[in-house]
C-alpha cells in the first residue's frame, strides 16, 4: 500500500510537471519577454477557435523589441469581445512588434481593478466604466494631446476631463440612459411614449388593467439593487437638477433640504403599491428581466437597452424602443442621464505608455469607432461617426435632448450610491417609510461629506 | 422508542440529502436546456441539447482551464501533504514548549480570513513576479492550506503509538526512514482526508484565482466560467454545463477516497 501512495504522489507530480512544461507562462506583466509568448497560436491546437483566443494573431518577428499590451475591458457579450479583438488584431498587423492581449473579467471587473489600484499594478489600457475622473484619474495618463481628443462629443468631453483640463480616456461608447420599452406592447395598447411622469403612470395603469395583470409595467430587482438605485438616480436629475429652478447649488454646497427627497421616494413606493413593479422585486435578478421582456411581460425598464441582445436570444422579432426620461416638474424638458460606457484609458505608470496611446489612437479611427458603435448599439464618444443599428434612429431623434451626468457622481459623496440602493430596496420591502428614507439620506450625506 | 428515533433520523437524513441534491438537480436541468427554452427550471427538456457543453468548452477555453486546474491542484496537494506531514511529525512527537508554540502559531493562522490580506498579498505577488504563474498561486494555496493540514496530521500522528518509532529506531532506521517507511503508510486515512479537503478547496477556488490567475492561458475553470457573467448578461446554461464538467473530477476523486475520508477526519479531529 505504501508503494501505491508513493506511486500516486509521484505520478501526480510527473503529470503536473509535464503539463507545466506544456503550458505558457505568459504573465500580463512580464513586459517585453515574448520568447515564451510565441506559442500563443499553439494554444489553438487545444481545439479552440482562433477568434476566441484572447491574444492577437501570432506576431511576425521583424527583429525589433517585442511588446505586449494588456487591455482590460468591461464588455460582456462574446460577439462584442470578438469585435474588439479583431480591431486589436488589425493594430498588430500594422505594428507587428506590439501584441495586444484583451481580458474581459466580467462581473469581477471592478473588484479586480480595485485590488490592482491598491497594488499600483494596473493594465496598460483599461476601461474606466464611468469613473475616469473620480476613481481612476490619478492612475491615468493625460490624453489631451492625442489627435482624436478634439473630436470628443460635446456631451462626453466634460465627463472625462478633470478640473485641470486633463483628458482621462477615449470614450468608445457613451451612455445615454433614459427608459427602454417594449415598442410592440405600447403599440398593442395604443400608448404613445410618455413625456411626463404622470403620463408614464397613466400608461402603467392602462397596461396593468387592460392586460388583466399579464403585463407588469416596470421591472426592478432587489438583488441587483442598482436597478432601484438607478431609478432614483435618474429621477433625482429630473426632480432636482434639470428644472430651471433647481437644487444643484445646495446639493453641491451641502445645504440641500433632504425633506425634498420624500416625494421622490413616495413615487417609488406608490408604483410598488399600485402593482406597477414586478411582485418578486425583492428576489428577482437583473438577468431574469430579458426573458420576461422578450415574452411581453414587462413594458418599461429604466436605463439603456444594454440587455437587448439577451432579449433577441429569446424573441428575435421584438421591437425595443428607447426614450428620454419623463419630466418630473412642469415646464421642464426631457433628459438623459449619461456619461462613459466603454472607454480606453492608459495607465500613466505603464511600461509601454507610448504604445498604449498608439493603440488607443488606432481604436479612435472612424472606421473602428463605427464598428464599435454598430456592435454595442450605443452612441459613439467621437463626433461624425456613422453607425447603423436598430437604435440609431432613436439616438438621431433624441440627439438634441439634454444629457446630464449621473446624479450621484456629481452631487453625492462617495459611498452614497450604496445607501440609495439599499435604502431604496428597504423602502420597496416596506421596512422604511419615504420620510425615514429622506432622513437616512441626510444622515449619510452629512457623514460621508465630512469624511 | 428506538424505532421512532431511527425513523426521525432517516427523515432528517433524507431532508439533508434533498437540500444538497436539489441544486445539483437544477444544475442538470439548466445545463441541458436551450437559452430560449422558457420552461420551468424544475423540468428536464424533452429533447437532447448539448450545445451548452460544446459552447462552454469552446468559449471558456475549458481544455486550458482543465489543464490549469490539474497542474495547480496536483502540485498544491502533493506539496501540502509532504510539507504538512513532515512538519506535523516533530510537533506531535516532541511536545516541547517551543513546539507547542509553533503548533499554536500554525493553528492560529486558521482564523485569518484570507481575503482580508488580499491587497498586501497581491502587492507581494507582483513584487516576486508570481502573477499569472502557476507557481505563484500554488505558493498561496500551500500557505493557506498548511495550518489545517498540520492540525489534522498532528492530531493523527498523536494516535500512533510512540513504541513504533522506538522499535524502528532500535532496528536501525534513521528519522527520515522511520517517517517515510513506517509512519507515512499509517497516515493513509488522514492523507485521504487532506487530499479531499485541500483538493476540493483548491480545485474549486475562486477567491484567489480570480485575482492571481487572470491570464486566459493560466486561468482555472471557475475563473473561466465566471467570465460568462457580465453586468448585463449571463449565459447561465453555459455556466451550468461548464460547472458540471468541472465538478466531475472531484466527484470521482471523492468516490475513490471516501472510505478513508471519514475515518481520517474522525481520528484526526478527536485526538489532538
Amino acid at each position: 500500500m505504501r508503494k501505491t501512495w508513493i506511486t500516486v504522489i509521484a505520478l501526480l507530480l510527473i503529470v503536473s510537471t509535464a503539463l507545466v512544461g506544456c503550458s505558457q507562462r505568459s504573465g500580463g506583466n512580464d513586459g517585453g519577454n515574448v520568447a515564451n509568448d510565441s506559442g500563443s497560436a499553439g494554444n489553438d491546437a487545444d481545439g479552440n477557435a482562433p477568434k476566441t483566443d484572447d491574444s492577437a494573431e501570432p506576431v511576425k518577428s521583424d527583429g525589433g523589441e517585442k511588446i505586449r499590451l494588456t487591455v482590460y475591458s468591461t464588455i460582456g457579450e462574446l460577439k462584442n469581445q470578438d469585435m474588439m479583438k479583431s480591431i486589436a488584431a488589425d493594430f498588430t498587423k500594422e505594428n507587428p512588434n506590439i501584441q495586444v492581449e484583451f481580458q474581459f473579467p466580467g462581473a469581477e471587473y471592478e473588484n479586480i481593478l480595485k485590488v490592482k489600484m491598491a497594488a499600483n499594478d494596473l493594465p496598460d489600457v483599461f476601461d474606466t466604466h464611468g469613473w475616469a475622473v473620480i476613481r481612476y484619474g490619478k492612475y491615468l495618463a493625460d490624453l489631451k494631446d492625442e489627435p482624436w481628443a478634439g473630436n470628443l462629443t460635446d456631451t462626453i468631453k466634460p465627463v472625462v476631463t478633470d478640473k485641470d483640463g486633463k483628458l482621462e480616456a477615449l470614450v468608445l461608447s457613451e451612455a445615454k440612459d433614459g427608459i427602454s420599452y417594449n415598442a410592440d406592447l405600447l403599440e398593442k395598447y395604443g400608448i404613445a411614449p410618455p413625456t411626463r411622469f404622470a403620463e408614464l403612470m397613466d400608461a402603467a395603469d392602462k397596461l396593468k388593467t387592460e392586460s388583466n395583470g399579464d403585463v407588469t409595467p416596470f421591472f426592478m430587482s432587489g438583488i441587483d439593487n442598482g436597478m432601484i438605485g438607478g431609478f432614483l438616480d435618474l429621477y433625482a436629475t429630473s426632480q432636482y437638477i434639470s428644472p430651471s429652478t433647481n437644487d444643484s447649488a445646495s446639493l453641491l454646497d451641502g445645504s440641500f433640504d433632504w425633506k425634498k427627497w420624500t416625494p421622490l421616494a413616495q413615487k417609488l413606493l406608490d408604483m410598488q403599491k399600485k402593482g406597477y413593479i414586478n411582485k418578486d422585486v425583492l428576489t428577482a435578478k437583473y438577468t431574469d428581466m430579458p426573458q420576461r421582456f422578450a415574452q411581453g411581460k414587462i413594458a418599461f425598464v429604466f436605463g439603456a437597452p444594454s440587455f437587448a441582445d439577451e432579449v433577441y436570444k429569446v424573441n428575435k422579432d421584438i421591437k425595443i424602443g428607447i426614450m428620454p426620461l419623463t419630466t418630473m416638474v412642469d415646464g421642464d424638458s426631457q433628459t438623459f442621464s449619461g456619461g462613459e460606457r466603454y472607454t480606453m484609458g492608459a495607465w500613466k505608470d505603464g511600461k509601454h505608455l507610448e504604445e498604449s496611446k498608439k493603440l488607443i489612437q488606432f481604436f479612435a479611427k472612424p472606421e473602428n469607432m463605427s464598428k464599435i458603435a454598430n456592435a454595442t448599439k450605443l452612441p459613439p464618444g467621437l463626433k461624425d461617426i456613422p453607425s447603423q443599428h436598430e437604435f440609431t434612429t432613436y439616438y438621431e431623434q433624441f440627439k438634441d435632448v439634454r444629457v446630464f451626468p449621473y446624479f450621484d457622481r456629481v452631487y453625492l459623496p462617495n459611498g452614497m450610491w450604496d445607501v440609495m440602493c439599499k435604502t431604496g430596496t428597504a423602502l420597496v420591502a416596506g421596512d422604511v417609510t419615504p420620510a425615514q428614507f429622506a432622513d437616512k439620506m441626510k444622515q449619510e450625506y452629512d457623514r460621508l461629506r465630512n469624511q | 422508542m428506538g424505532r421512532n428515533r431511527k425513523a426521525w433520523a432517516t427523515i432528517a437524513s433524507l431532508a439533508i440529502c434533498l437540500v444538497h441534491i436539489l441544486p445539483f438537480y437544477i444544475l442538470l436541468t439548466t445545463s441541458f436546456k436551450a437559452s430560449d427554452d422558457l420552461s420551468s427550471k424544475w423540468v428536464f427538456p424533452g429533447y437532447l441539447y448539448l450545445d451548452n457543453f460544446s459552447n462552454a468548452w469552446q468559449e471558456a477555453n475549458m481544455l486550458t482551464a482543465f489543464r490549469s486546474n490539474v497542474v495547480v491542484t496536483a502540485i498544491s496537494v502533493a506539496l501540502i501533504i509532504v510539507v504538512g506531514s513532515v512538519a506535523a511529525y516533530p510537533l506531535a512527537r516532541y511536545q516541547t514548549r517551543w513546539n507547542k508554540f509553533i503548533y499554536a502559531l500554525f493553528v492560529s493562522a486558521l482564523i485569518v480570513p484570507p481575503l482580508t490580506i488580499l491587497v498586501p498579498l497581491y502587492k507581494f505577488m507582483v513584487d516576486i513576479g508570481g502573477m499569472n504563474h502557476y507557481w505563484g498561486i500554488i505558493l498561496l494555496f500551500v500557505t493557506f492550506n498548511l495550518p489545517m493540514t498540520i492540525f489534522l496530521y498532528t492530531g493523527f500522528i498523536g494516535t500512533i503509538p510512540r513504541e513504533l518509532d522506538e522499535a524502528a529506531m532500535i532496528d536501525g532506521a534513521g528519522r527520515f526512514e522511520l517517517f517515510f517507511r513506517i509512519l507515512l503508510p499509517l497516515l493513509k486515512p488522514i492523507t485521504a482526508t487532506v487530499v479531499i479537503l485541500t483538493g476540493v478547496a483548491v480545485w474549486n477556488d475562486y477567491q484567489f484565482s480570480v485575482f492571481f490567475l487572470q491570464h486566459p492561458h493560466t486561468r482555472t475553470i471557475t475563473v473561466a466560467l465566471a467570465s460568462f457573467f457580465g453586468q448585463y448578461n449571463s449565459n447561465i446554461g453555459w455556466v451550468a454545463a461548464g460547472s458540471l464538467m468541472g465538478a466531475l473530477p472531484m466527484i470521482v476523486l471523492y468516490l475513490f477516497l471516501q472510505r478513508y475520508f471519514i475515518s481520517g477526519l474522525a481520528s484526526g479531529a478527536i485526538k489532538g
